[in-house]
């Protein structure tokens, strides 16, 4: 309990004393003549929010504080027995005086390396462990958040955000706080150990070790600046590099070959320029601080040699007080760089926490009857639904039913809301007005379990995982055996394909599928649908990049799958159209029509007018 | 020069963690030093300069010793002051050093940056699209950006580092052994030991981190693959459980790190073991001798204060060492990209002179994408006349989009000939045969920049009235000026992103100011509306106008206006003739009618 405490009293100092930099570091930032001031209250609340992560590794904090401290102590001790040895050596004193000297001596060099040892391994523990809990978090803050969530991000901005920035997270416990409670301990203890020796011989040091911290400090704006700077161009280089290596074909096509590489000479060029002026402010920053601290020495040995003359000193204690010296500036030197990181880490952490905080899209009911048997009815009653408050609502009042068995065809001009009708039923989102029923009951108030067992989506991008074919079905049921495996991989006419590969079930899939063409891996998610075996069934139909032959077997397999099936199709193809036993067509968000095929065919509609451009439509 | 560095770098373990084998390394050593040819002089610089700074070291804490020892021999304070100062001077000095060393690492590295990216870029347009088709763009995006930055550590700290550390020593050993050799012996041995030891744990340490980058790599592609997956996951109910799997293999990782790390501190604390203990075993047997009266006293403070100095380059190598690796695998995929050869090239006696009449023809042509595996075309032979249209039709994988490829010369077919104007192809020069030829495809790129700024990709010199006019007549007009800044309004990626039919319709207005004789319509109906279609099939219809073309068709219309339309099936040609020839003739086009029809 004691050591609790401690270990809570010196993290809370070090983290506090972290915090001063911070302020000092990040308070003010400027960017081409702008400056800005950053959230402190955030800064702070992130830091104390990081804190609080650690806690379940208190005991291991304990450790490697306990760790960090003693193998700043025996630095010190090390430079301090060994000067002694020197000074006594030079006094000329007995070997056998000399021994007790030796023997610490011997005895430091080991215990410090064990020390060193101790004090990155547990840190580094500490830091990979909380990695893995942060990585999971972010995982289960993201699935209830999804797809509103990854819908409004770019993919690359969010995987950039869930790899990068948890890594750099990590550098918090391995590299800066330990770094920090040193660079408290071992000036502190350097300080009074020259104190012990002459008390004016502090006062003496001090200026030097607030100049080595503070030119850091009152030369960041510089340093800011030009890292802004710096982090602009390298995006704008980057950028640039990606549009010309994506837009290649246009490029060589247009013959704008020439041109484009003196635009990436010209970035590249500028980034240089940059960088060069980043790399004297560095150097100029090395070479001051560096500068000072070895002056700082040597003024306090020249302080010591003018007490020695003066007669106020032994002799024998210069190599002491200039070891002493050096040894206070060490850790203090790399605050500048713990700063940076800590500045790095927090803003890492506050976007990791943004996604922690993002709210799930939809809630469960948390005390959902189990549904049981229940007849496959789907009903849609007034559905309004927008996907942000200022924006135009996505459907308006919609309202139709789908009997159990029955098969529904919606159609519509792209941007109709067929889409969202699917993205409510599974309950991604919730409408703001009306409601969606299963066999009369409102799907709100059943378990996401249950609701996703009633319901099979068969989507016009099915997405296939980065594993084997068999595991990409068996995502459908995931008790299923390899022979249900093949049985609806045979339903859905993909099997004798499957049977052909190297591998058989399996073959790896590459990155998205990349080696399937779009067909395969559409009968792929219908595999999965079947071996699924939900009573509603909801096929994303796309005929997209599909040739006739794959069509047919396509549609063999949808026709496999909807059999007893209540569904509601997304249409695109004339077939199934034809052959539902009802059509809905949605425009700008409202039923605009409805009936069968036939009905609407005889009329002068939009129904109408859609079915005549497709027919116009080969391969 | 060469089996040196590759020693060195193979005793600081520089590629270990990677998997290339002991030649290819060396190739890749040799390949980076040579790219630094024309830095040499600022590298030597660099090494200069660090050898100053160890020097200026050694020097200034020489005197702060000799100064202490002169105290303990009771000289005078005045006499001792004045090498102080001496001390002083020269730790400005060395500061001025330290400023020097950081810019003229950025200045190594600036020049050779700038022109590795230029040869990066030229060499893929080069390679040119057909090249990016067959690839990942991920792989060659990390080596030609991220890459070419991380040489910078490389060729600025890594490279005259090593070089430091290998002559710092020698000049440090050379002036103690004149001091006292007894001395000098003992640190020397110490030094040797914190060199070589800690490579005992070399390959047990070189296996986990193997294991370590694998489980690393394991889990963000697992990560990864849930997110892009994560609708399909919650579709099916199982995202929760997918979490949990995330759990297990993020805790699996931890304890894969944790091994590598115990290993790795491991060696990181013997080598810091031995050199503590070199500096205190010559410290306390300096101390004995004297007591002996066997070594002065001077010499013995100057130990003291060098005792940690000696191995300042061991450890700074250390620290370049994470550059040195992460350089070499960042070059190894520079090189990677560098070494493959175009597949197409201008030939020797290529003209410029453009073809006299834009007629193309395909004769017995057979191409492959990869050889042993079925050809994508074979022996296709067919004709389009000066100001003809034909259709391609086919089934997808049919080979319609591969000779369009092969027409723009991405690829060479491996027998047989395509004409422009009579003469083949290869005759003309690429930039010669490309200005002929435009295309609408499928899916069109538009750059980071404004709506005008990627229409004049094809006309840099294009006047406002002219871009107008070809917004016009691709009916893309109405929609620039219902955009915020209209014409300057920032589109791509990172602005306004436009639907696949408007993207289509500037494609349609590039090739409108471009005005060549040569037509290549890759036809898509699949991501367009009909209200859409229309609007498109209209400004297509302008454009073909007077221009010999070539449509990859898809829509009945463009079909039934054809001169002539060729059926592919399987990379052959199975059929061609008139729209009505064909329905006649009940062959693959009939079908591939009849099967969109409602029955």
């Amino acid at each position: 309990m004691s050591t609790k405490l401690f270990t809570k009293v010196l993290s809370k100092t070090a983290l506090r004393v972290g915090f001063v930099i911070i302020l000092s570091c990040m308070s003010t930032v400027t960017v081409d003549g702008k400056t800005y001031k950053t959230d402190l209250a955030k800064t702070k609340h992130t830091l104390i929010r990081l804190l609080r992560m650690v806690r379940p590794w208190w005991g291991e904090l304990t450790l490697t504080s306990l760790a960090a401290m003693l193998n700043s102590a025996s630095t010190i001790a090390l430079a301090a027995v060994g000067a002694l040895i020197v000074g006594l050596a030079a006094e000329g004193t007995s070997v056998l005086e000399l021994r007790p000297y030796l023997i610490a001596l011997a005895i430091l060099t080991v215990f410090k390396a064990v020390m060193a040892w101790a004090e990155s391994y547990i840190s580094h523990r500490i830091a990979y462990a909380l990695l893995a809990m942060m990585r999971s978090r972010v995982f289960d803050a993201i699935e209830p958040a999804a797809p509103a969530y990854i819908l409004k991000r770019r993919s690359g901005d969010i995987i950039s955000m869930v790899m990068a920035d948890v890594e750099t997270v990590e550098l918090y416990f391995a590299h800066t706080l330990m770094p920090t409670l040193v660079a408290l301990v071992m000036p502190l203890t350097a300080l009074i150990i020259l104190g012990s020796l002459h008390w004016m011989l502090p006062l003496v040091l001090l200026p030097f070790l607030f100049l080595v911290i503070g030119t850091p400090i009152k030369m960041h704006h510089i340093g800011g600046a030009i890292a802004n700077r710096l982090r602009i161009e390298l995006g704008e280089t980057n950028a640039h590099m990606v549009d010309s290596i994506q837009g290649l074909r246009e490029i060589v096509a247009f013959g704008r070959g020439s041109a484009r590489l003196s635009e990436v000479e010209a970035n590249s060029r500028a980034l240089v320029a940059t960088q060069k002026r980043n790399s004297r402010y560095l150097g100029s920053l090395g070479g001051l601080t560096e500068g000072c601290s070895m002056l700082g020495s040597l003024t306090v040995l020249v302080v010591g040699v003018l007490m020695v003359g003066k007669g106020t000193l032994p002799s024998h204690q210069l190599p002491l007080m200039l070891l002493m010296a050096s040894a206070a500036f060490g850790p203090v030197m790399n605050i500048a760089k713990v700063a940076k990181q800590v500045a790095m880490i927090m803003a890492s952490a506050e976007r990791v926490f943004t996604v922690l905080d993002e709210p799930a899209a939809v809630l469960e009911t948390p005390d959902a009857e189990p549904i049981g048997a229940v007849e496959p009815r789907l009903t849609f009653e007034d559905v309004t639904f927008r996907y942000q408050p200022d924006e135009p609502p996505v459907l308006r009042n919609i309202s139709f039913d789908c009997s159990a068995g029955e098969n529904v065809a919606v159609v519509g001009p792209s941007g109709s809301g067929k889409t969202t009708l699917v993205n409510l039923l599974l309950r991604f989102w919730d409408p703001q007005h009306g409601r969606i029923m299963i066999g009369g009951r409102d799907i709100r108030t059943l378990s996401f379990a249950d609701l996703r067992n009633l319901v099979s989506v068969v989507q016009q991008d099915a997405y296939i995982f980065n594993t084997t074919i068999g595991e990409n079905i068996r995502i459908g049921k995931p008790d299923a055996t390899d022979d249900e495996i093949k049985d609806a991989a045979r339903k859905a006419y993909i099997h004798d394909f499957i049977a052909s590969l190297p591998d058989g079930y399996d073959t790896t899939l590459g990155e998205r599928g990349a080696k399937l063409s779009g067909g395969e891996r559409q009968r792929i998610s219908i595999a999965r649908a079947l071996l699924k075996d939900a009573p509603i069934l909801v096929l994303d139909e796309a005929t997209s990049n599909l040739d006739s032959e794959n069509e047919q077997a396509i549609r063999d397999g949808i026709d496999n799958l909807m059999e007893g099936r209540t569904t509601l199709v997304i249409a695109h193809r004339l077939s199934t159209i034809a052959t539902a036993d009802k059509v809905v067509v949605l425009d700008h968000g409202r039923v605009v029509e409805s009936g069968t095929h036939a009905d609407l065919m005889g009329g002068e509609g939009m129904y109408a007018r859609i079915i005549r451009v497709q027919r116009d439509v080969i391969a | 020069m060469k089996s040196l560095l590759h020693i060195l770098s193979t005793i600081c373990g520089i590629y270990d963690a990677y998997k290339y084998s002991d030649a290819a390394r060396s190739t890749i050593s040799w390949r980076l030093i040579e790219l630094a040819r024309g830095a040499w002089a600022r590298i030597l610089l660099a090494v200069l300069i660090g050898l100053g700074v160890a020097l200026i070291n050694v020097a200034q804490l020489s005197i702060t010793g000799y100064a202490i020892g002169k105290m303990f021999a009771g000289a005078e304070v005045s006499v001792v002051l004045p090498l102080l100062l001496v001390a002083a001077i020269l730790i400005l000095f060395r500061a001025w050093l330290t400023y020097l060393k950081e810019t003229v690492a950025h200045y190594i590295a600036a020049g050779i940056k700038v022109a590795l990216r230029n040869r990066i870029y030229a060499h893929l347009l080069a390679l040119g699209p057909g090249f990016l088709e067959r690839r990942q763009t991920g792989e060659l995006l990390a080596a030609s950006v991220h890459g070419v930055e991380t040489l910078e550590i490389y060729f600025g700290k890594y490279l005259p580092q090593l070089v430091i550390t290998l002559l710092t020593p020698i000049v440090i050993f050379t002036y103690l052994t004149i001091l006292d050799w007894q001395l000098a012996l003992v640190l020397a041995v110490f030094f040797i030991a914190a060199l070589t030891v800690p490579q005992w744990f070399n390959p047990s340490a070189r296996r986990e981190r193997r294991r370590h980058w694998a489980a690393i790599a394991e889990l963000n592609s697992y990560f990864i693959d849930s997110l892009q997956g994560l609708v399909t996951l919650k579709a099916f109910n199982r995202g929760k459980q997918r979490g949990e799997e995330i759990t297990k293999r993020a805790v699996d990782l931890c304890s894969a790190i944790m091994r590598v790390i115990g290993i790795n501190f491991a060696y990181i604390g013997v080598t810091n073991l031995i050199m503590t203990s070199g500096a205190a075993v010559a410290l306390g047997w300096g101390a004995l001798r004297v007591i002996e009266g066997t070594l002065s006293i001077d010499v013995l403070l100057i130990v003291l204060l060098l005792g940690n100095e000696i191995y300042k380059p061991i450890l700074e190598l250390n620290t370049a060492y994470h550059g040195g690796l992460e350089g070499a695998t960042a070059a190894g995929g520079i090189f990677n990209l560098l070494d493959t050869t175009p597949d197409v090239t201008d030939a020797p006696n290529a003209t410029r002179t453009p073809p006299v009449a834009p007629s193309l023809r395909f004769e017995d042509v057979t191409f492959g994408y990869d050889e042993g595996k079925r050809p994508a075309l074979s022996n296709l032979s067919f004709e389009v006349n000066s100001g003809e249209t034909v259709a391609l039709v086919g089934r997808s994988g049919s080979g319609k989009t591969t000779v369009i490829s092969l027409l723009l010369r991405f690829w060479d077919p491996q027998h047989g000939r395509i004409t422009l104007g009579g003469h083949t192809l290869r005759d003309y020069a690429l930039d010669t045969l490309r200005a002929q030829i435009s295309v609408v495809s499928q899916d069109t790129y538009l750059f980071h920049g404004t709506v005008a700024d990627n229409l004049r990709i094809s006309k840099p010199d294009a006047t406002e009235e002219e871009l107008k006019r070809a917004a016009r007549l691709a009916n893309v007009h109405d929609f620039v000026t219902t955009l915020p800044q209209g014409y300057d309004t920032i589109v791509g990626e990172r602005g306004t992103r436009l639907s696949g039919g408007e993207r289509q319709r500037i494609a349609i207005a590039r090739v409108l100011l471009r005005d060549t004789p040569i037509l290549l319509l890759d036809e898509a109906t699949s991501s367009v509306d009909a209200e859409n279609e229309a609007i498109i099939q209209e400004a297509i219809d302008r454009l073909k106008q007077g221009r010999t073309t070539l449509v990859v068709a898809h829509r009945l219309s463009t079909v039934r206006g054809a001169d002539r339309i060729v059926v592919l099936d399987d990379g052959r040609m199975v059929e061609s003739g008139s729209h009505n020839e064909l329905i006649g003739a009940g062959g693959i086009y009939a079908q591939l009618v009849s099967a969109q029809r409602v029955s």
